[in-house]
């Protein structure tokens, strides 16, 4: 096994930072030609106007998750060194409510909120700003909701191990899925298209 | 405009193929390496008969873990709160409930710790019943990782090499000195809650 | 990614100032794809975003009371004794500030502006903007990462809680986004 290298054991040494570095400035490039660095194209997903964010991300989950099976099975990757983030089921849906209400508020989310900042977008500042201030209270706050912060915990649980299945079959089912998708929202978005255009011709 | 759709069109039909071939495959590992992890010598075979409860150092396990040994998981029995604070690179948080419902698969070496001696026995026991012929438990816990891998006192032949295995890990190699008895225990004060950067500046934590 | 604009020549001002169109998203996302698995096969970890703002909190909170810092278990899991440049996530985050200011100065996009729905004042989106923020982070603790770290990477690396946290946020987000629906379009 060559992967992963072992610069992230020892964080915070020069060779993981610099990887941090140029990983980063890949992931903000990418973020911005894709468009979403910009409030009003993201939120055309949430009111069906434009698919970007849908395409970008589960393109992007389909790429890597492909990617890190077929390394695995060439014997270049060990998964079983790869950071898992762990699951708390109750705190992460709780969670994932809150943060979808927060970013169709704020039209931006935290990655995205720092690209439109780079660019000179105010509101992108703003929504950095607010994050810091979400953050830090509900983290001053996590002692008295700890029985609920803690709850749901099935440490790195993925989703072969949860259904009982072989990887291979979630992955294809991830693909399915995914190109599912695309195709449907291919058809969202002529359809919403096609009734702008109606409109226009009306008036 | 159109070669880029072309272009699309082309990823998303690697991805389809990629995505079944995935499925055919079933686990991202190729046969030759299982098949030949179950090849096992008469030596194995006669200390599999009986899955007692192996223990393995934490120098063993640091060694397997930084030379990518095939099949490893180091599971963690912790609580969460303690797995976030520190674990063992690699390691995957488990509760002990969830033992039992974990698969065997060939070619696998499975390592528990946590820090309390019986749960490790309970869990060893538990995955031997599922089918697990590979157990280990890690000698001495977490606590046995702090200080022989990550805080280790070293002297003699082998203090080279442990010197390095440590410093893999983040570790801060220290050379013995006249107060240090070798191998008495030295116990740290336990903090109410452990900061994710403890006394050796290694951050052990990963965000999101 | 996609073709550059193509200037006439009677246009007046330099090629930095005619914008060049966004990528196609499927190509932008493979793109990021590939990232997010350098990332695993360098750094044996995915991205974040929120997580920097988390280490900055704490190490916030740490330089005007230590004690709180260090006895609130959120708070302490992310603290860092080399100080916010040698954290992972902050150094990435940054480097996200310096990738979004490169595409945007070749592409032209660079602006400072409020960017809103064509019916938005501007007042309104800052404050959305705020509190929508604030609201984020607050998920964010709670659900231990964001867009970033739970749903591309989480998501990539098939962790049941991040797709949980994918399924719940999007749905989230179609409702609020309903309700709000005046301030997009």
């Amino acid at each position: 096994m060559i992967a992963p290298l072992p610069f992230d054991f020892a964080n915070g040494t020069q060779p993981s930072l610099a990887g941090a570095l140029g990983v980063g400035i890949a992931f903000g490039w990418c973020l911005e030609r894709a468009g979403l660095g910009s409030a009003p194209k993201l939120m055309g997903q949430f009111t069906l106007r434009d698919m970007t964010v849908l395409k970008v991300m589960f393109s992007a989950i389909v790429t890597a998750m492909l990617g890190l099976f077929w390394l695995s099975w060439l014997g270049v990757v060990d998964l079983a060194r790869v950071a898992v983030p762990p699951t708390f089921i109750g705190p992460q849906i709780a969670g994932g409510i809150v943060f979808g209400a927060g970013m169709a508020l704020a039209g931006l989310c935290p990655g995205t909120s720092c690209v439109a900042a780079a660019t000179g977008r105010l509101d992108g500042l703003t929504v950095a700003g607010g994050l810091f201030a979400g953050v830090l209270g509900a983290g001053l706050a996590v002692p008295t909701i700890a029985r609920f912060y803690e709850s749901g915990s099935r440490g790195t649980l993925a989703m072969p191990a949860a259904l009982g299945v072989a990887r291979g079959t979630v992955t294809f089912a991830v693909v399915a899925g995914a190109l599912a998708a695309f195709a449907l929202a291919g058809r969202i978005e002529r359809a919403m298209a096609a009734r702008a255009g109606a409109g226009r011709v009306r008036q | 405009m159109t070669d880029t759709r072309a272009f699309v069109r082309g990823l998303g039909a690697a991805a389809a193929v990629l995505g079944a071939l995935a499925f055919v495959v079933g686990a991202p590992v190729r046969p030759e390496r299982a098949a030949r992890d179950t090849i096992i010598s008469a030596a194995t075979r006669d200390a599999l008969v009986e899955p007692a409860m192996e223990t393995v150092s934490a120098l063993q396990l640091a060694q397997w873990i930084r030379d990518g040994r095939p099949g490893l998981r180091v599971l963690d029995l912790r609580d969460s709160s303690a797995f976030e604070t520190r674990h063992i690179p690699s390691a995957e948080s488990f509760g002990l409930m969830q033992l039992p419902s974990v698969l065997p698969k060939p070619g696998e070496t499975i390592v528990l710790y946590s820090d309390d001696d019986l749960r490790d026995a309970q869990g060893a026991a538990w995955l031997a019943e599922v089918g697990h012929t590979r157990v280990h438990v890690l000698r001495g816990g977490m606590s046995a990782w702090m200080r022989e891998v990550i805080d280790p006192v070293v002297q003699g032949d082998s203090a080279a090499a442990i010197a390095a295995l440590s410093r893999y890990f983040g570790g801060v190699p220290r050379a013995a000195t006249p107060n240090d008895n070798a191998g008495v225990a030295r116990t740290r004060p336990a903090a109410r809650v452990q900061s994710a950067t403890d006394e050796f500046g290694v951050v052990a934590r990963r965000g999101c | 990614m996609s073709a550059p604009v193509v200037i006439p020549s009677e246009v007046e001002g330099s090629a930095l100032t005619q914008q060049r169109p966004y990528a196609d998203p499927y190509v932008a996302g493979v793109a990021l794809g590939l990232v997010l698995l350098a990332s695993f096969v360098i750094a044996g970890r995915g991205l974040g975003a929120s997580g920097a703002f988390a280490t900055a909190a704490a190490t916030t909170v740490r330089s005007v009371a230590p004690d709180v810092a260090s006895n609130n278990s959120f708070l302490a899991t992310h603290l860092d004794a080399g100080g916010l440049l040698r954290d992972w996530l902050v150094v990435e985050i940054l480097g996200v500030m310096i990738g979004g200011w490169c595409s945007a100065a070749l592409a032209g996009r660079l602006g400072v502006k409020v960017e809103r729905g064509p019916h938005a004042g501007v007042s309104p989106r800052l404050w959305a903007a705020g509190a929508g923020g604030a609201i984020m982070g607050a998920g964010a603790v709670l659900a231990r990462g964001c867009t970033s770290g739970q749903a591309l990477t989480g998501g990539a690396l098939l962790s049941v809680g991040a797709w949980l946290f994918i399924a719940a946020a999007f749905g989230a987000a179609y409702v609020v986004a309903y309700v709000t629906r005046r301030s997009w379009t």
